[in-house]
C-alpha cells in the first residue's frame, strides 16, 4: 500500500443550483448551518486523521468551496495539516466560480497554501450561462482570472461545457478562443450530460433542442485542435494542460491510487475499498453531531473487478494503459484477464497497442464507453 | 349424487366471477379468502384476466329436494385461440351453463361454444349474467336464445358481481343436468382431461372416471403407451388439491403417481387398471396448431434448458408442438406450433416467466404449401425455407372461414377491412333487424396478426370475430428476405402476397432501422425479393459514447453506469458484426 495520500474534502453548498447539476450541491440555507457542516467536517477530519500519510494532493470540491471566508478556510486547512502529513509540495487545489473570486479571497487563498484554482467558467456567452441558470456572467471571468493570477496562483484549470442547448459550433469556437487567450495551464471540458432528475431533463423531455451528435463531434474536434494550437495537451478523455501542469489529484483517481474523501457524499478508495459517506449535507452533519459514523457504504472490491477498474480508468488516460504496470498490479497479463480484447478494439478502430501500452485512438476517445464495456468482468 | 358441470361464455361475459359465486355459495372457498377469481390460477391468467388452463373444482351443495349433491364444475378457457381446452373439458361434463351478458347478448363465441357443447351432447342452461348493469335487456336476450333453438324464458336471470341469482343456477344443475351414466362396478376407465406438472410430485393427470373405481395403491395403466404406474394418491380439487380415500364412476379428480416423463401421461388418453383389458375412450378432437414461429434461446447454453421447459409446457397444452430447427442467425432452437398469436405470447411470458429464459421469438408464420407436378406437396412453416418457384409450381396458403358478427352500421367499415385482407366475401345475414353475420373467406396470415383489433377498432369494440381452418388456396406469395450489413438475417425473412411486398418492406426496414441501435458502424438494412432489393434504410454510425465527468473521485457509479450499458447490450444477439434486440425479430408483426 502506497504511504502517499491524497485528500477530497466535499463543500456540498452553492449560491444557486445549475439546471443541469446533479452533483452533491445545493444553496445554503444560513450561516448556522455553513457553520455546523464545517464542525463535522472538521470533526471528520480529526477522526480520519493518519498522521503517518504523506499527503500529496488536496482537492476542495462541492459545490462551491469559494464561498467559504478565509478565515473558514484557514481552519479547516488547519485541521488538515494536524491530522495528517501535508506535504510541503502538495497540489491544493480549490474549486471557483467566476464571482466569488476578489482580489482579497485570491491572496488569502495563496496565503493559506492554495497553489492551484479550478475555475468554472463553462461558457462564454451570458445567454447560455443564464440558461444555464450560472449565478456569473463573462464579465467576471476575466477579472477572477486577474485576481488570481496577481495573488500568484501559478495553476490555474478552467472548466467549460459543449454541447449546451442553443450553442452554436461559433459560440463554441468563441469560449474556446477567449479560455485559451487567458493562458490557463489546464482545461476541463466536457460535453453537457442531461441527468436524470434535473431541471434540464424536464426541459429536454418538454422539447428544448440540444446540439446533435454530429454537432457534438465537431465541437469535441474543435476543442481538441484549439487546445493544441495553445500548447495544451489533451491527457485524458476530457482534460488538457501544458506539460508539467497535469492535475495531480484527477490523476490518482485514474491510477487508482489511494485517496480519501471527507465531507458529504465524498467518495475514498484505500487499497482494494471504496467507499463513501451519506449524500444529504444534513443527515452528514446530524450523524457528526450525534456522534455517529457519516459512513453510507462501501465496496471491498474483487480481483475481477480491481481488474476491470484498473484498465478502464488506464485507459482514460491518452498515454494508455501500461501492459507491464497491469501485470504487476494484478498479477496477470492483459490478454489474460480480457481475451481477445485488444484484437477486438484494435479491428474497429477503438484502440492501439503499440510499445507495451493499450491506448485509445482519437475514435476511441469520443467511444470511450464502448471500449471500456468489453473490461467488465 | 353427482353432477359434472362447466361453463362456456363469449370472454367478458361473466363466466370467471360465477364460478366464484358458486365456490362462495356452496362453501367451497370462503368469502373472505375469495381472491377474485379464484379458478384462473396461474399468475398470468389473473394479469390478463383470462382463462388458459381448464380447472376443475368439486363443490358439495345440499339442495332443496334435501339431497347433498357433489358438483364438479370444470372452468373452461375464454379466447378464440383456446376452443380445444373447451372441447377436451366438455367431455368430463353432462351439462353446461350457457352464460350470456345480458347486455351485450348473444356473441360470436356463445355461438361457437354452445355448437362445441352440443355436438357433445351436453344439456344446456342458459343464464343471462350482468342483469345489475344499466344497459341490460334480458328480453332481448331471451328472444336470442330463443333464435338459438334454446329455451328462452327457462334462462335464469343472474348478476354474478352481485350474487343474485346464484341459488337459482345450483337448483337448475342438480335438477337439470343429467347425473352420470358410468358403471361403478366395471372395470376402470378414465379419461386423462387435463393435466398438470407438479415440480415434486411429478405429472398430475386430471381425471373424469367414467367406469369402475381408482384408490391409492393401485396399479395403473395409460392405455396408449402401455405405461404402468403405481397410484400414491388420488384426490378433487377444493379448489385446491386434497387427497380423498377413492375416486368414483362418475367423479372428477386427480392422481398421483410419480411420473416423471411427461410423454407418459398425455392429454386424452384413458387410463384403466394395470393388467385388465379396456377399450380406450375416445373423442378428443386433437388440437392443430396454425401458427408457427421459432423460438430461440438468447444464449445458446440455455438451449437444453428451452427443450425442456417446451416439453413442461407441452405436458400442460396439447396444442404446442415444437420441433429442432437451426437458423444461420439464430443458432439452435424450436419451431413451435401455436393455435394463434395469444396462444403464442402466453407461451413465451410463461416460458421468460416461470423457466427465467432469455428468448428471440421470430416473427409467427402459418404452414404454407409447395406444389411442384409430379411431387408430393411439401409444406412450409419456416418462410426462409420457401424455395423459389419455378415454372409450373405453385404456393398455396391456408385460409379461414371466417364470421364476424356486429351490428348493422358496422357492415360497411368491416368488410372494407375484409377487402383489405385479401378477404373473399361468403354471405351478409341478418339473424335479427340489429346484428349482422358476415362470412368470409381469409388468409389465415391476414387474420393473424392485427385484425382482430381492427374488427374492435372499426367496430368500436362491437364486432366478434370465430373462425375455423377452410383449406389451401393458391396465391401469388413471395418470400421477402432481410439483409443486415449485407448478410440475409434467415429469421428475419417472411412470406406475403406479391402485391403486399412492397409496402410490407418498406415498413419492416423502417421498423428495424428504429429498433436496432446504432453500432461502431453504419448498417445498412434491406429487403429483398431474390436479388432485388425493394426497400432499404441505413442504421447510422454511433460518434460518440463517453461519460467524461468523473466527479470527486466516485468510481463504483461510473462502473455501474458502465453495467447497465453492457446488460443491455447482453440482451442483443449478435448477428455477424451487428448487434439486434429481440424485439426486431417480431418487427415484421408491428407492420400493417
Amino acid at each position: 500500500m502506497s504511504e502517499e495520500l491524497s485528500l477530497y474534502l466535499h463543500f456540498p453548498f452553492c449560491r444557486s443550483k445549475c439546471i443541469y447539476c446533479d452533483f452533491n450541491s445545493r444553496p445554503l440555507r444560513d450561516g448556522e448551518e455553513l457553520n455546523a457542516y464545517l464542525a463535522a467536517l472538521a470533526g471528520e477530519v480529526r477522526r480520519q486523521a493518519m498522521p503517518a500519510r504523506r499527503v500529496v494532493s488536496i482537492y476542495l470540491g462541492g459545490g462551491t468551496p469559494s464561498l467559504l471566508g478565509a478565515g473558514q478556510l484557514a481552519a479547516l486547512l488547519e485541521e488538515v495539516r494536524r491530522s495528517f502529513a501535508v506535504d510541503r509540495a502538495a497540489e491544493i487545489t480549490l474549486e471557483a466560480n467566476p464571482g466569488t473570486v476578489s482580489g482579497e479571497a485570491a491572496r488569502a487563498w495563496a496565503d493559506l497554501g492554495v497553489n492551484r484554482v479550478s475555475l468554472g467558467v463553462q461558457a462564454f456567452q451570458d445567454r447560455l450561462l443564464a440558461l444555464l441558470g450560472r449565478a456569473h456572467g463573462v464579465r467576471e471571468v476575466a477579472s477572477s482570472v486577474e485576481a488570481l493570477r496577481r495573488a500568484g496562483i501559478a495553476n490555474l484549470n478552467l472548466d467549460l461545457i459543449y454541447q449546451l442547448p442553443g450553442q452554436s459550433l461559433e459560440d463554441w469556437r468563441e469560449s474556446l478562443r477567449r479560455a485559451v487567450v487567458l493562458a490557463p495551464e489546464h482545461l476541463s471540458a466536457y460535453p453537457l450530460q442531461v441527468e436524470k432528475g434535473t431541471p434540464l431533463a424536464a426541459l429536454v423531455r418538454r422539447g428544448l433542442g440540444l446540439p446533435s451528435e454530429e454537432e457534438g463531434l465537431r465541437m469535441e474536434q474543435e476543442l481538441v485542435e484549439t487546445a493544441r494550437r495553445a500548447g495544451l495537451e489533451r491527457y485524458e478523455i476530457a482534460n488538457f494542460a501544458r506539460p508539467g501542469c497535469q492535475c495531480r489529484h484527477n490523476r490518482r483517481y485514474w491510477e487508482r491510487l489511494d485517496y480519501l474523501g471527507l465531507g458529504a457524499g465524498a467518495h475514498s478508495c484505500i487499497g482494494e475499498r471504496r467507499f463513501w459517506n451519506v449524500r444529504s449535507p444534513d443527515v452528514y452533519t446530524r450523524r457528526a453531531a450525534a456522534g455517529k459514523s457519516p459512513r453510507g457504504g462501501g465496496e471491498r472490491l474483487s480481483p475481477g473487478t480491481r481488474r476491470s477498474e484498473v484498465a478502464i480508468l488506464g485507459l482514460r488516460l491518452t498515454e494508455g494503459l501500461s501492459l507491464a504496470a497491469f501485470r504487476e498490479r494484478c498479477g496477470m497479463e492483459l490478454e489474460q484477464a480480457f481475451p481477445g480484447v485488444t484484437r477486438r478494439l484494435g479491428a474497429v478502430g477503438l484502440a492501439v497497442c503499440r510499445d507495451g501500452r493499450l491506448r485509445l485512438s482519437r475514435r476511441g476517445l469520443s467511444l470511450a464507453n464502448r471500449a471500456f464495456v468489453e473490461f467488465l468482468p | 349424487m353427482i353432477r359434472n358441470f362447466c361453463i362456456i361464455a363469449h370472454i367478458d361475459h361473466g363466466k370467471s366471477t360465477l364460478a366464484d359465486r358458486l365456490l362462495e355459495r356452496t362453501g367451497t372457498v370462503a368469502p373472505r379468502q375469495m381472491v377474485d377469481q379464484v379458478l384462473d390460477q396461474m399468475e398470468l391468467e389473473r394479469e390478463r384476466g383470462i382463462t388458459i388452463k381448464a380447472q376443475a373444482v368439486r363443490m358439495e351443495y345440499q339442495a332443496r329436494d334435501g339431497r347433498r349433491y357433489e358438483l364438479n364444475l370444470i372452468d373452461t378457457p375464454g379466447h378464440v385461440d383456446f376452443n380445444y381446452e373447451v372441447s377436451r373439458a366438455l367431455l368430463a361434463c353432462e351439462g353446461a351453463l350457457l352464460v350470456v351478458d345480458a347486455s351485450q347478448g348473444v356473441q360470436a363465441q356463445t355461438v361457437a361454444n354452445l355448437y362445441l357443447a352440443l355436438e357433445q351432447g351436453l344439456t344446456i342452461i342458459p343464464v343471462i349474467n350482468k342483469i345489475d348493469l344499466s344497459g341490460a335487456d334480458p328480453e332481448r336476450v331471451r328472444r336470442q336464445l330463443d333464435e338459438l333453438g334454446l329455451p328462452g324464458e327457462e334462462a335464469l336471470l343472474v348478476s354474478a358481481k352481485e350474487g343474485r341469482g346464484i341459488e337459482e343456477v345450483l337448483e337448475a344443475v342438480v335438477e337439470r343436468v343429467p347425473g352420470p351414466s358410468g358403471n361403478p362396478a366395471a372395470p376402470l376407465r378414465a379419461l386423462v382431461f387435463d393435466s398438470r406438472f407438479d415440480p415434486y410430485r411429478g405429472v398430475i393427470p386430471y381425471l373424469r372416471l367414467v367406469d369402475g373405481e381408482l384408490a391409492a395403491g393401485q396399479r395403473v395403466r395409460f392405455l396408449s403407451t402401455g405405461r404402468e404406474f403405481q397410484v400414491d394418491e388420488v384426490g378433487v380439487f377444493r379448489p385446491e388439491p386434497r387427497p380423498v380415500s377413492r375416486l368414483v364412476a362418475g367423479e372428477v379428480g386427480y392422481l398421483a403417481a410419480s411420473i416423471k416423463n411427461l410423454r407418459d401421461a398425455r392429454v386424452g388418453d384413458t387410463v384403466a387398471a394395470a393388467g385388465a383389458a379396456a377399450q380406450p375412450l375416445s373423442g378428443f378432437r386433437p388440437a392443430v396448431p396454425m401458427v408457427f414461429a421459432g423460438i430461440y434461446p438468447v444464449n445458446a447454453d440455455e438451449y437444453d434448458l428451452l427443450r425442456e421447459a417446451l416439453g413442461k409446457l407441452q405436458l400442460n397444452d396439447a396444442a404446442l408442438s415444437f420441433e429442432p430447427e437451426t437458423s444461420v442467425a439464430l443458432g439452435f432452437g424450436f419451431r413451435c406450433g401455436f393455435l394463434g398469436l395469444l396462444h403464442l405470447d402466453v407461451v413465451q411470458e410463461r416460458l421468460e416467466r416461470e423457466y427465467g429464459l432469455s428468448l428471440i421469438t421470430t416473427a409467427p408464420s402459418v404452414t404454407y404449401r409447395v406444389v411442384a407436378p409430379g411431387e408430393e406437396q411439401s409444406e412450409v412453416t419456416n418462410p426462409s425455407s420457401l424455395p423459389e418457384r419455378l415454372p409450373g409450381w405453385s404456393f398455396e396458403e391456408p385460409y379461414v372461414a371466417a364470421t364476424v358478427m356486429a351490428p348493422t352500421a358496422f357492415v360497411g367499415p368491416l368488410m372494407e377491412l375484409c377487402q383489405e385482407r385479401r378477404g373473399l366475401f361468403q354471405n351478409l345475414e341478418y339473424p335479427d333487424p340489429q346484428r349482422a353475420r358476415l362470412s368470409y373467406l381469409l388468409p389465415l396470415a391476414e387474420i393473424m396478426y392485427d385484425f382482430f383489433d381492427q374488427l374492435k377498432s372499426r367496430s368500436r369494440g362491437y364486432a366478434t370475430l370465430d373462425y375455423q381452418l377452410a383449406g389451401y388456396r393458391e396465391t401469388d406469395l413471395v418470400k421477402v428476405d432481410v439483409l443486415l450489413n449485407g448478410e440475409v438475417v434467415d429469421a428475419l425473412s417472411f412470406i406475403v402476397h406479391r402485391d403486399k411486398a412492397q409496402s410490407r418492406a418498406r415498413q419492416l426496414v423502417e421498423r428495424l432501422r428504429e429498433l436496432i441501435p446504432r453500432q461502431l458502424f453504419e448498417v445498412p438494412v434491406q429487403a429483398a425479393i431474390g436479388s432485388r432489393v425493394i426497400a432499404r434504410e441505413t442504421v447510422r454510425a454511433v460518434r460518440k459514447d463517453v461519460l467524461a465527468k468523473c466527479y470527486g473521485g466516485d468510481v463504483t457509479r461510473k462502473r455501474k453506469l458502465l453495467e447497465k450499458q453492457k446488460e443491455g447490450k447482453r440482451r442483443m444477439k449478435q448477428l455477424g458484426s451487428v448487434e439486434v434486440p429481440q424485439e426486431a425479430f417480431m418487427a415484421v408483426l408491428k407492420v400493417e
